[in-house]
């Protein structure tokens, strides 16, 4: 009975573990169908997903990289990535991160990057820019890979307000342009007040390279300037730039390098220098013209002692005459006639100093430089021979011979008055200034020295720069920088060495010319075998009665009138081999002279004779007006009668029938500029 | 000194048995003992029998509750009354009572906590299995006493019956309350706990629930998830729900043990509103998942409890095994329930004094040190090392 009972008992937990294992089956089953569903419905929430994302990633308005956690190989990028940086697609899934992200080490430095964690990175573009983007990473499960999705959006416009704000200040400037540029020399950025100046939109300017602002021939200003620059300097330097309409406008700048959206990069800040340098260029002239006053009071003062002379040696002449001596009475008229000469001399001197403001009407010669040295050192005696301790002052002038130099006569002079002019006044107790003309080797030395005060040696430095003047308000300072730049331009320099107490010694040293001396006079022409008739219509009688005298011992058949209808009708009457004819007569000018002469001679088929316009005014005639006028040659007055003679021979014995020379203004004594 | 020792007494649950328990509790100690634990089945004269064991040991030091099977030092044993005494001069015991689990059981907590001394470093804890929130009664200790205070100990049961347990503290019988003892002095206590149960099916999320009842599993009434997975046998519930409790997934609050999840047997069901309600909380947004255990891997738990309570004594003797297990686990071991007693005093000691009942719930931490949870369908191990 036990044993059944146990029995029984086990069949019933048999049975009991039977019931326990189907309702385990059943259940498992309707767990794995659960599962199932749950695995279904979890493959179409991730398909949704996965469509989601792509829809995301394709169309998100920010870059997204997927890219291997361990190589950082790329290896998906969207549309808007490519965009970005200007990549071709298929170019990024052969890359690293690292060879697109500048950065790269910086973000990577601790191996993958926090999570979440949003830094700021540089990337490189197709066009080897760079643009700046907050970057963010999550890891990921990809192509059974540990990865990273990096999603990066550009900030770049943003980094550039912040970079500009830094330079807000500056670009803000109402007055001054602005320039932020690389050391390619393009344009980065500008400020409105360049854009102004310069006549371009911004967009434009931001085209453009420092060259396209440039006048030609400055480039190695830019170059020079960037060398510096390189090397950290912050620099001023002067740079003529041209506009969109192609004025020049000189600027001054001030150039520093800075760093501009992570690149090296320069700022510069120009000032227009036009007002300066007209203001500069106003004061030399100023400072010529104050000069022009002081020499003509000189010239004056000279003048005034001439014509003593001439009034003296006239008078001795006259009563000479009177007594019947001849000898002495011609050393009398001698006198004068060396007095007069030095007088036109002199005239013409001041002439050449104070009109020729633009030196390239002056012609490049070559010339003795003693003859310039005498000149001056004459033309500057009035400055201390009136003075009650005149004789406490000493003038000497040396000049080797032959010291020729090529270059404006007029400009050397001036330079010579100046430093003469500088000595005398450092000299306020008298003393001696020596000049000093000397060949050494290849270079002419001009030693211009004083025994004055000295000049001290801080002085020394910065006697040459514009303005500076240790002489007050009454000196414009402009007297040394200019004849320094004089000095330059005929590829010479001037030193200057003094000691405080015992005098100063200005150096001039110039190249030394080779070749013919610009001639000074014409050598005398022959007499003419035929005679010359010869027509002078001049208002001025005593100039009449001059030559009239004088042309009568030779073979010039003088015929004189006072008007220019006189003259006319003159030369309607009877033939002239030369006319010379004053320009500023009462009733018609010399140009209406010459001008109805030659449409006579052209209505008549008859040979115009050469007409000559005779005037005291020592300037470039208009080569059209000379040539409408009918006006062959130009004489200036003063002229001897002796050199008149040897003009009109030359002339004459130039001319020919219907042959014109070419019209050209000419000083008394140069030569011819052809023919 | 440390002295223990339980004695059993069967089917006599009046005035006399009760005598005659404590009787033969004091012949075994040879002397008064400063404690008493008392666990037997429901009975109508439980207040008699308790007068008698109390009137006879002469101390009301005596705690406990009904069960759904009772362990002692003779095995496990089936509507027996069990008890168990301790003498020691090493262990100062604390006793306090609290009722109205039902409305207020965090406060129940608070007022257990508040009437044990403060150098309480124990607490075994024994509250109503079927009315009131075990985790909030856990709440209010804690609250008091601090997060890591040591409780151990299991919900009454009233053998399957559901209807209603007891709670003994000295003559008092009670309902809907918690009784607890608290121990203080030179000691140690290990603990381990383990349940054998493995996550089975697809995770769900809580998506409404409150306390201890369920509302919905993935926006579904849940009571229509689980037909779904027990198919013909849901009209079992919540009877099956025992063999299948819901785990709770995750890292639990406090606790960096990973992999352990909490497991929550089904108590009830209502049809009306497909609400499950089970024997602990079911936090909303937790994420579950169906378990199922089998014979083996209920033992191996019981051993792998047992052996986890052994490390906890640091390497003090074992002197007392105190032994909660959860009633499901005899519904999964059947006939071979006196086994999982058997492997853990085999583990702890055979001769070592035990006491301990099947319980409706479990109290107990999950490391030593860390926080004290309710579980369901676990084997929990406390042992008393001197």
């Amino acid at each position: 009975m036990h044993r059944i009972g146990s029995f029984l008992d086990r069949i019933k937990e048999l049975e009991e573990l039977l019931e326990t294992c189907e309702r385990k089956a059943d259940i498992l089953t309707n767990l794995l169908i659960e599962a199932n569903a749950e695995f279904e419905r979890a493959i179409e929430k991730v398909s949704i997903s996965e469509a989601n994302f792509r829809t995301i990633f394709t169309n998100a308005p920010e870059a997204i990289f997927i890219i291997d956690g361990q190589t950082h190989e790329i290896l998906d990028s969207n549309a808007f990535a490519h965009k970005w940086l200007g990549y071709p697609p298929d170019f990024l899934c052969t890359v690293r991160l690292d060879q697109i992200m500048v950065t790269a080490a910086d973000y990577f430095r601790n191996g993958a990057p926090e999570p979440g964690r949003i830094q700021e990175q540089r990337f490189r573009t197709y066009d080897g820019g760079q643009v700046y983007a907050e970057v963010v990473s999550t890891a990921l499960k990809y192509l059974d890979k540990q990865c990273l999705l990096i999603l990066a959006r550009d900030v770049t416009e943003r980094k550039q307000l912040e970079e500009l704000s830094r330079y807000k200040e500056i670009f803000k400037s109402g007055t001054d342009p602005v320039f932020i540029n690389d050391y390619r020399g393009n344009i980065l950025e500008v400020n409105d007040v360049a854009c102004r100046t310069f006549g371009y939109r911004r967009e434009e300017f931001l085209r453009l390279t420092l060259k396209d602002l440039t006048v030609p021939g400055q480039i190695q200003v830019l170059q020079q300037t960037r060398q510096q620059i390189e090397q950290g300097l912050t620099i001023r330097f002067e740079w003529e730039t041209i506009t969109k309409t192609g004025e020049v406008i000189p600027f001054e700048f001030h150039a520093r390098p800075i760093t501009y959206l992570g690149q090296p990069a320069v700022l510069s800040v120009g000032r227009d220098l036009s007002l300066r340098r007209r203001l500069e260029q106003t004061l030399v002239a100023t400072a010529r013209l104050t000069a022009v006053g002081e020499m003509a009071s000189g010239v004056a003062h000279n003048f005034n002692n001439l014509l003593q002379m001439i009034l003296g040696a006239t008078e001795v002449a006259l009563s000479k005459l009177a007594a019947g001596k001849i000898r002495s009475c011609q050393e009398a008229l001698q006198q004068i006639q060396a007095a007069s000469q030095r007088g036109s001399e002199i005239v013409r001197r001041i002439k050449d100093f104070a009109l020729t403001q633009d030196s390239d009407l002056e012609s490049v010669v070559v010339f003795p430089l003693g003859d310039v040295l005498q000149e001056a050192a004459e033309l500057t005696t009035f400055l201390w021979k009136d003075l009650a301790d005149s004789r406490k002052y000493h003038l000497q002038v040396q000049v080797q011979p032959d010291c020729l130099v090529q270059g404006r006569p007029s400009e050397i002079y001036e330079v010579v008055i100046n430093l003469l002019k500088n000595a005398l006044e450092a000299m306020p107790d008298g003393g001696t200034v020596t000049l000093a003309a000397q060949v050494v080797g290849d270079r002419v030395h001009v030693d211009i020295s004083d025994t004055g005060i000295g000049i001290p040696p801080e002085n020394l430095e910065r006697l040459f720069q514009p303005f500076f003047t240790t002489k007050g308000v009454q000196s414009s300072g402009l007297g040394l920088s200019s004849s320094y730049g004089i000095i330059k331009r005929h590829g010479g320099e001037i030193q200057v060495h003094s000691t405080v107490g015992r005098g100063t010694t200005f150096t001039i040293k110039l190249p030394l010319a080779a070749g013919p001396v610009a001639a000074k006079r014409q050598p005398p022409v022959a007499a003419a075998s035929d005679r010359i008739k010869f027509l002078l219509i001049e208002d001025e009688l005593t100039i009449i009665k001059a030559m009239e005298a004088y042309f009568e011992d030779t073979e010039v058949d003088l015929t004189a009138c006072q008007t220019a209808a006189a003259g006319l009708q003159a030369f309607a009457q009877q033939e002239f081999d030369v006319i010379l004819c004053d320009l500023g007569l009462a009733d018609l000018t010399g140009w209406e002279v010459g001008e109805w002469i030659k449409e006579h001679c052209q209505r008549q088929g008859a040979p115009k004779p050469p007409f000559l316009i005779y005037t005291g005014w020592d300037r470039p005639f208009d080569a059209q007006k000379l040539t409408q006028s009918g006006v062959d040659r130009v004489v200036v007055k003063p002229i001897s009668c002796c050199e008149l003679l040897n003009l009109l021979r030359d002339v004459v014995r130039t001319s020919a029938p219907e042959k014109s020379l070419p019209p050209s203004a000419c000083r008394s004594l140069q030569p011819l500029a052809s023919g | 000194m440390f002295k223990a020792g339980t004695v059993t007494l069967k089917d006599r649950f009046d005035q006399r048995g009760g005598q005659e328990l404590a009787e033969a509790l004091l012949a075994k100690l040879e002397g008064q003992p400063q404690a008493c634990w008392l666990f037997c089945p429901p009975h109508y004269d439980l207040p008699s029998f308790l007068q008698g064991i109390t009137d006879t040991l002469g101390t009301e030091q005596l705690i406990g509750c009904t069960t759904d099977g009772e362990v002692s030092s003779d095995g496990l044993s089936s509507h027996t009354a069990v008890l168990a005494g301790i003498v020691t001069d090493q262990i100062d015991f604390s006793f306090a009572w609290a009722m109205g689990l039902e409305h207020q059981a965090e406060q129940v907590g608070i007022q257990l906590a508040e009437a044990l001394p403060p150098e309480t470093q124990y607490i075994q804890l024994f509250s109503d299995g079927i009315k009131g929130n075990g985790c909030a009664i856990l709440r209010g200790l804690m609250s008091v006493l601090g997060s890591h205070i040591l409780i151990s100990g299991g919900t009454a049961g009233d053998y399957g019956g559901f209807r209603r347990t007891w709670q003994f503290l000295g003559k008092r019988v009670l309902t809907d309350a918690a009784v607890a003892v608290g121990f203080a002095g030179n000691f140690a206590v290990g603990t381990g706990v383990r349940s054998g149960w493995s996550p089975i099916g697809v995770p769900k999320k809580v998506t409404r629930s409150a306390g201890h009842v369920l509302y919905e599993l993935g926006g579904q009434p849940a009571l229509e998830v689980y037909e779904r997975f027990l198919g013909r046998h849901a009209d079992r519930l919540p009877a099956v729900g025992v063999e299948y409790p819901l785990g709770l997934m995750g890292k639990l609050d406090n606790c960096p043990e990973d992999g352990y999840f909490l497991l929550r047997a089904t108590m009830s069901v209502n049809r009306q509103d497909g609400s499950i309600t089970f024997a602990g909380e079911i936090p909303e947004g937790a994420q579950v998942r169906l378990t199922c255990g089998d014979i083996a891997s209920v033992l191996r738990a019981a051993e792998e409890a047992a052996g986890m309570a052994l490390v906890g004594l640091e390497g003090r003797r074992p002197a007392m095994l105190f032994f909660y297990s959860c009633m499901a686990r005899k519904i999964i071991l059947g006939r071979r329930t006196r086994e999982e007693l058997q492997i853990v005093r085999d583990i702890i000691g055979p001769d070592i004094p035990t006491i301990g009942f099947y319980t409706y719930g479990e109290f107990c931490p999950l490391r030593p040190g860390g926080c004290s949870y309710l579980h369901n369908e676990t084997v929990t191990v406390s042992v008393i090392g001197i």
